[in-house]
């Protein structure tokens, strides 16, 4: 395995690569979710209104009939590497980076006469890629490092040598940089690029640690993202065979040299592991993970994280035959500044035990709140799957919306995910109903949740909700809020029956 | 050399009036110092409400805060909303019905909250969250043959366990483990404010008063949402 960092770069963006990875043409009407988001679509899907970036639930409300596909990470690594061979004919010195191709501009603008035209060789390349698979759109961007030329090829732009700076500097922070970054530097004033730049490094160390550091290098064209050479199936892995009598500690230790020496190895070329797949081959199946850190990984980390997957699997697998590692993307080597309080180790410290959480129980048993807009409680605050990250990053603005129909004033501590049935009597022990006008037919006296018989003292409401009246998904519920021994309970009716909703406990 | 007394014992022997200290060179002490991770009791702060009631004002990390009645939800999620919002990481551990909104309008920093979903090997789950988390929350209905240990991780690792019970499990005979919480908030009477601009519909009210090992201390406080 070679590891190179190019200056002047022709990157060729494989927009499309998702799709591709999960075998869905643009006629399926298919999107490609990760982390319950839609990530990539096809042209299908976009004709019924469906836009990446979309949470899961909305694109299946707004087309029912929508095919949710998992990414696959790993596929794509395979596709890209297969791409890749077919800008052989341009230059030899083609690398790869995230969902990009990457050559480096020198030698081909020597060998083509001018830049320009090795370009117009890269597009021509690029033209026959997206003719034999319409799944892809390629698009090319040239820079003075991989992450302008990055930017460039989002942008369909090519930036002339020397005016990188200026062309990073004028974009907008939300344009570049991710939503948590450019949220804080909004708050500090902070609305271009530009402006950023200027800052001095400790200062940006000193306000947004070693992640502000990172893009603020990147920013000013002191640092780069990294690329890797060769194919997946010809990177260096470390691989052990199990023996019988082995357990994990065994397999730990004849793998953590191995693993080690390779980190080390790229750690003095300046480069930090930051993607790496994890395989265990039983008798029967191999289970993969894909474990990604944006601040590189340490073999001891990696190690640890076998260690989780493998007891994590213990249960549900068959016997081990074989134990791999194999790195998949390095990026340049960042040091993390550490505070004088102690507050990066007590992060790391958080982040290493959610991770272990999510490997040993479950990604989705990890959950971090969530504040958006709707007009149900749990719709307005939700708990989601954790991201990876730590601290989470800042909230969207979303719940400022006003949502008419949404219940005003302060939230119920309890709001429940599944909603239970209950029954809602009156005096008589009659089920009480609500007219069409949404008006209750008698009283309420007594609230029946499960074997509890409550009795009601008062209640407040009823209030009509009619969501979406002008879709056919609409949906048409009542709302009352009802005081009982045992607190204030939030019911609604719908479908003919009563609801819990939530409870102030 | 460690210091140590005998009167013409040998080193190591134990007896109920005199101890000895095994001869321990600095940098064993200094590695078993560093392997505990001892670290001194803080204060963490808490809402304003609930520093008449708390000993020594705020929650004592390494200590463990029950809060029952009716109401105990609404009151450990008031309670622990400046917490929340002077930095500090708190885990919920199979609270999964607690409502975000709630969360988000007391004023909880919701970047450094997380919940871990209810399921198998809940005490494991727990004993990870507070080696690592400043306050770790959970309902007594989890409490289980390992609760010792729990407890005893907390002290160890100086984080705040706090315990919901709103059934008033803990002291009654349904909890085989004997549980003594070092401080039990309880919420004596939950109810109902009048309608008010802010919240049109009413908000809760609580009557709060506190017991260390069960005796009443503070004044009784009335907190209103």
């Amino acid at each position: 395995m070679m590891l190179v960092q190019p200056r002047r770069v022709v990157v060729v963006d494989l927009d499309g690569l998702a799709l591709l990875a999960v075998e869905a043409t643009q006629d399926d009407c298919v999107a490609v979710v990760h982390r319950g988001r839609v990530v990539a679509l096809t042209k299908a899907a976009q004709a019924h209104g469906v836009v990446v970036g979309m949470r899961c639930v909305e694109a299946m409300a707004r087309y029912p009939e929508l095919e949710l596909r998992e990414r696959d990470g790993y596929r794509e690594e395979q596709w890209l590497a297969r791409l890749q061979r077919m800008f052989d004919d341009i230059s030899p010195h083609v690398r790869r980076s995230r969902h990009a191709v990457v050559i480096p501009s020198g030698p081909i603008a020597r060998y083509f006469g001018t830049e320009e035209r090795a370009v117009a060789a890269v597009d021509a390349v690029g033209t026959v890629l997206a003719r034999t698979y319409p799944q892809l759109t390629p698009e090319i961007g040239v820079g003075d490092s991989l992450f302008i030329a990055s930017l460039a090829a989002t942008l369909g732009q090519r930036v002339p040598p020397g005016e990188s700076i200026r062309f990073v500097g004028e974009r907008r922070v939300e344009e570049l940089l991710p939503e948590s970054m450019a949220t804080l530097l909004r708050e500090v004033g902070l609305t271009l690029v530009a402006d950023f730049q200027r800052l001095e490094p400790s200062t940006v160390a000193a306000r947004f640690g070693g992640r502000g550091l990172h893009w603020h290098r990147l920013c000013r064209l002191e640092a780069d993202i990294g690329v890797v050479d060769g194919d997946p199936a010809d990177t260096t892995m470390c691989t052990t065979t199990v023996f019988d009598g082995d357990t994990i500690e065994h397999l730990s230790f004849r793998l953590m040299q191995p693993l080690d020496a390779l980190v080390s190895t790229a750690e003095q070329r300046g480069l930090t592991l930051t993607k790496a797949h994890l395989t265990l081959v039983t008798t029967t199946v191999e289970l993969t993970k894909t474990v990604e850190v944006l601040d590189g990984v340490r073999a001891t980390e990696l190690i640890a994280r076998l260690r989780w997957f493998e007891q994590a699997s213990r249960l549900h697998r068959d016997p081990l035959v074989e134990v791999r590692i194999e790195p998949m993307q390095w990026s340049p080597l960042r040091r993390r500044q550490l505070t004088f309080d102690h507050q990066e180790r007590k992060e790391s410290a958080v982040l290493a035990t959610l991770t272990r959480l999510a490997t040993l129980y479950g990604d989705d048993r990890v959950l971090v709140p969530v504040v958006q807009g709707g007009r149900s409680l749990y719709e307005r605050g939700t708990w989601m799957p954790w991201s990876g990250q730590w601290p989470l990053p800042n909230q969207s603005k979303d719940d400022q919306a006003p949502w008419p129909g949404h219940l005003p004033g302060v939230s119920p501590s309890l709001v429940y995910r599944r909603p239970r049935e209950v029954r809602l009597l009156d005096a008589v022990g009659t089920a009480i109903e609500v007219t069409a006008d949404g008006v209750l037919t008698q009283e309420p006296v007594m609230l029946v949740v499960g074997h509890d018989e409550l009795i009601v003292s008062s209640s407040i409401g009823p209030w009509v909700v009619v969501e979406r009246w002008w879709e056919r998904r609409r949906r048409r519920y009542v709302r009352l809020m009802v005081m009982t021994s045992q607190g204030t309970k939030l019911v609604v009716r719908e479908s003919q029956r009563w609801w819990l909703e939530g409870a102030f406990t | 050399m460690g210091p140590h007394c005998g009167c013409g014992r040998g080193i190591g022997e134990k007896s109920e009036q005199m101890y000895y200290y095994v001869p321990m060179s600095q940098s064993s002490v200094s590695s078993l110092l560093h392997a505990t991770q001892y670290q001194p009791s803080t204060v963490l702060p808490v809402k304003d409400e609930f520093v008449g009631l708390m000993p020594k004002g705020g929650l004592v990390t390494g200590t463990v805060v029950a809060v029952s009645g009716l109401g105990s939800y609404t009151a450990a999620i008031e309670m622990l909303s400046t917490t929340s919002q002077a930095g500090f990481t708190v885990a919920l551990a199979a609270l999964c019905d607690l409502g975000v909104m709630a969360l988000a309008q007391t004023g909880w920093d919701l970047s450094r909250v997380v919940m871990v979903d209810d399921g198998p090997e809940m005490a494991q789950v727990i004993a990870l969250l507070i080696a690592a988390f400043d306050v770790v929350v959970f309902e007594a209905r989890l409490i289980d043959r390992h609760w010792h240990r729990l407890v005893a991780r907390t002290r160890e690792r100086k984080s705040a366990l706090v315990v919901v019970d709103q059934d008033r499990r803990i002291g009654g005979h349904r909890q085989r483990p004997q549980v003594t919480p070092d401080v039990t908030l309880i919420v004596e009477e939950f109810g109902w404010a009048e309608p008010s601009r802010l919240s049109p519909f009413g908000a809760p009210t609580l009557h709060l008063l506190t017991q260390e090992h069960g005796l009443v201390i503070g004044a009784p406080t009335v907190l209103t949402r």
